[in-house]
């Protein structure tokens, strides 16, 4: 565990169309707008991962996990694992006491979650741009199909 | 993944490679000052917005509203002073509904270096950031990988050097309102005459402990001399191919609204 | 090579004039020095908002479409047609969701206050700085010689059939002087009670 303020620098050098997803098998490559809609859902395996080779998106896409890990590892060296396991734990049952569906635009945290993260009375470009509506939303069935795992 | 949208980049940059310029965006060349005086500070910015060698509006904004008492001069890339100070100004008063304190400007100028390190300089804003809070007077600079200075006067932009020229020949601690107010205006007024980044009007904002003052257009030194002619064209000029014309009251011809009748009695459902 | 926004060529110009605005756009599509289409409009309506996009087509086409959706769904929400000054910062924050990868136009919106029915009229960069002027806007390749010829031309308070010759005149000589642009255009004259909309005779060289 490090103490990073700011995220390494992953950014890949290149960058392939090829391996996306989201091309038809006929068209390997081409992003195909019929199956997948105008821009990835967030089921695609590439929703997390930068899309392009700009030298800030890597950085943009963790840097708020970079900032998580510095201050639970700032915790853990004060109070001990129990403190980060705690916030972990208390993470997890507010993320999954609540749910909302996707198709409803789910691209922000809760507010209880944000208050875990002491985010609440924040505002960054994160919280305006969501990208929700360029967003291939999924069906409702789709998408309680993939939680209950029976796709 | 919500935030900026980077889908563009790749094509962008493809075609960067093949030797396209990507275009310019309006930059404020710009010269913005502050200086503190006793009492309070003043900052004061020209008017024209470039695009290259264009000048692009004539008469734009450059001093931006943060709190009541927080005003921000911006010089660089006009989106990102713009869109900067909005989203600091936003956060700003979420903070101080927070805290239930006022905002101080220190606050603010961390909320901006901190928000500018993280993009690393690919936001270009350049900012100016003077108030007056519960602490006292403050005037800061704000570069745009996140350094910051406090000094009692600074400029900033293009024409900041000829502005500079002003304050160091000509500012004195201890200044009035008055003073300040013409020392900043002078300043300014050295950038719009010898810097062509910077050019029309002076826009001059007091900030004392009780109110803030903006004063747009302060100074107009260079006003369209207006046209002694008329350059009207006679009406049928233009040869036209076709015309339609779509009248709102026509409208009703494409869409019908009809009131639905609601009875009272017949909206009772449970009676 | 030239830059992206000058491969299709195409100008737009807006205009205020007395309780009225016009906006207009001309015809042609390009690539490079060819001439593929002389019927490609680059002024799109949006209930009573217009919007004049030129720059890279392919952009023209996706942007356009993109507001359609937007101005759609905010018709939905808002249950009432979006209003010129609205629709200038929906543009503008759009556009700067894109700032690290943008698209190549520069948009220009027109339309009457619907509460007012004052003008407005701005224009944007690439990435979404909105420049609000009182007189007029210009964009495209042929920037440069509208630039020069409104601020020769233009005056306040012109009457909706003035305005017409004065903006048709000022994109026609304007789009003669650049090779990437012209074919013909398109003027629309926004007035409270009706829009006119007409096609202009133009060079077809």
């Amino acid at each position: 565990m490090s103490l990073r303020i700011v995220p390494e620098n992953s950014q890949a050098t290149s960058f392939s169309h090829a391996n996306r997803t989201t091309s038809a098998p006929s068209a390997p490559g081409v992003h195909d707008t019929l199956r997948h809609g105008v821009a990835q859902s967030p089921f695609d395996a590439a929703a997390g991962k930068p899309s392009s080779a700009h030298p800030l998106e890597a950085r943009l896409k963790s840097w708020e996990a970079t900032q998580e890990s510095l201050r639970m590892e700032t915790l853990r060296r004060t109070y001990g694992i129990a403190e980060p396991v705690r916030r972990g734990m208390e993470l997890k049952i507010v993320r999954d006491g609540e749910w909302r569906p996707l198709a409803l635009g789910g691209g922000l945290p809760s507010v209880h979650e944000d208050i875990l993260k002491g985010r609440e009375d924040m505002i960054s470009w994160e919280d305006v741009f969501t990208g929700d509506e360029m967003r291939g939303v999924p069906g409702v069935h789709d998408e309680m199909e993939r939680k209950l795992k029976m796709q | 993944m919500p935030g900026f949208d980077f889908s563009n980049y790749n094509r962008n940059a493809a075609l960067h490679a093949q030797g396209m310029p990507l275009p310019k965006a309006t930059s404020t060349g710009t010269t913005i000052v502050g200086c503190i005086f006793d009492g309070g500070v003043v900052i004061a910015a020209d008017t024209r917005a470039t695009s290259g060698p264009i000048v692009a509006d004539k008469n734009c904004e450059k001093l931006h509203y943060i709190a009541p008492q927080i005003w921000c001069a911006g010089a660089g890339t006009a989106a990102d002073t713009e869109f900067t100070t909005a989203l600091i100004s936003s956060q700003l008063e979420l903070h101080a509904m927070s805290t239930g304190r006022k905002p101080r400007v220190v606050t603010c100028m961390t909320m901006l270096k901190q928000h500018l390190f993280r993009y690393q300089g690919h936001i270009g804003a350049y900012l100016v950031v003077a108030g007056v809070d519960p602490t006292g007077t403050h005037l800061f600079t704000v570069h745009a990988h996140g350094s910051t200075d406090k000094l009692p006067y600074v400029t900033m932009g293009s024409g900041s050097l000829a502005a500079m020229s002003v304050f160091e020949s000509k500012w004195k601690a201890e200044l009035t309102q008055e003073e300040a107010v013409e020392l900043a205006s002078q300043a300014i007024l050295a950038g719009i005459w010898n810097d062509l980044g910077s050019g029309s009007n002076v826009d001059v904002a007091v900030i004392t402990p009780e109110k803030t003052t903006l004063k747009r257009n302060l100074i107009k030194p260079n006003e369209k001399v207006p046209k002694q002619q008329s350059y009207k064209f006679a009406r049928g000029t233009t040869a036209v191919l076709n015309e339609k014309i779509i009248k709102k009251s026509e409208i009703g011809r494409y869409v019908s609204v009809q009131e639905v009748p609601l009875e009272s009695d017949k909206m009772e459902v449970d009676s | 090579m030239s830059d992206p926004s000058s491969i299709n060529g195409g100008a737009c110009v807006a205009m205020v004039g007395k309780d009225c605005v016009a906006i207009a756009c001309d015809l042609r599509l390009g690539m490079q020095a060819l001439t593929i289409s002389n019927n490609f409009p680059k002024v799109f309506q949006y209930g009573d908002v217009f919007l004049g996009l030129t720059g890279l087509a392919t952009d023209v086409n996706t942007v356009s479409d993109l507001f359609r959706y937007k101005t759609n769904m905010y018709r939905l929400r808002e249950e009432r047609p979006i209003a010129p000054r609205t629709m200038a910062n929906l543009v503008s924050s759009s556009l700067y969701e894109r700032r690290f990868g943008p698209y190549f136009v520069s948009p220009v919106v027109a339309g009457l206050d619907p509460k007012t029915s004052k003008p407005f009229i701005c224009g944007f960069d690439s990435i979404g700085c909105i420049d609000f002027a009182k007189d007029f806007i210009v964009s495209g390749t042929a920037s440069d010689q509208l630039f020069g010829i409104c601020e020769g031309l233009w005056e306040a308070d012109l009457e909706p059939d003035d305005l017409f010759e004065t903006i048709s005149q000022a994109l026609l000589n304007a789009v003669d002087r650049d090779a990437l642009s012209g074919w013909g255009a398109h003027v629309y004259i926004i007035e409270k009670d009706k829009v006119t909309k007409r096609l202009l005779k133009g060079r077809q060289d």
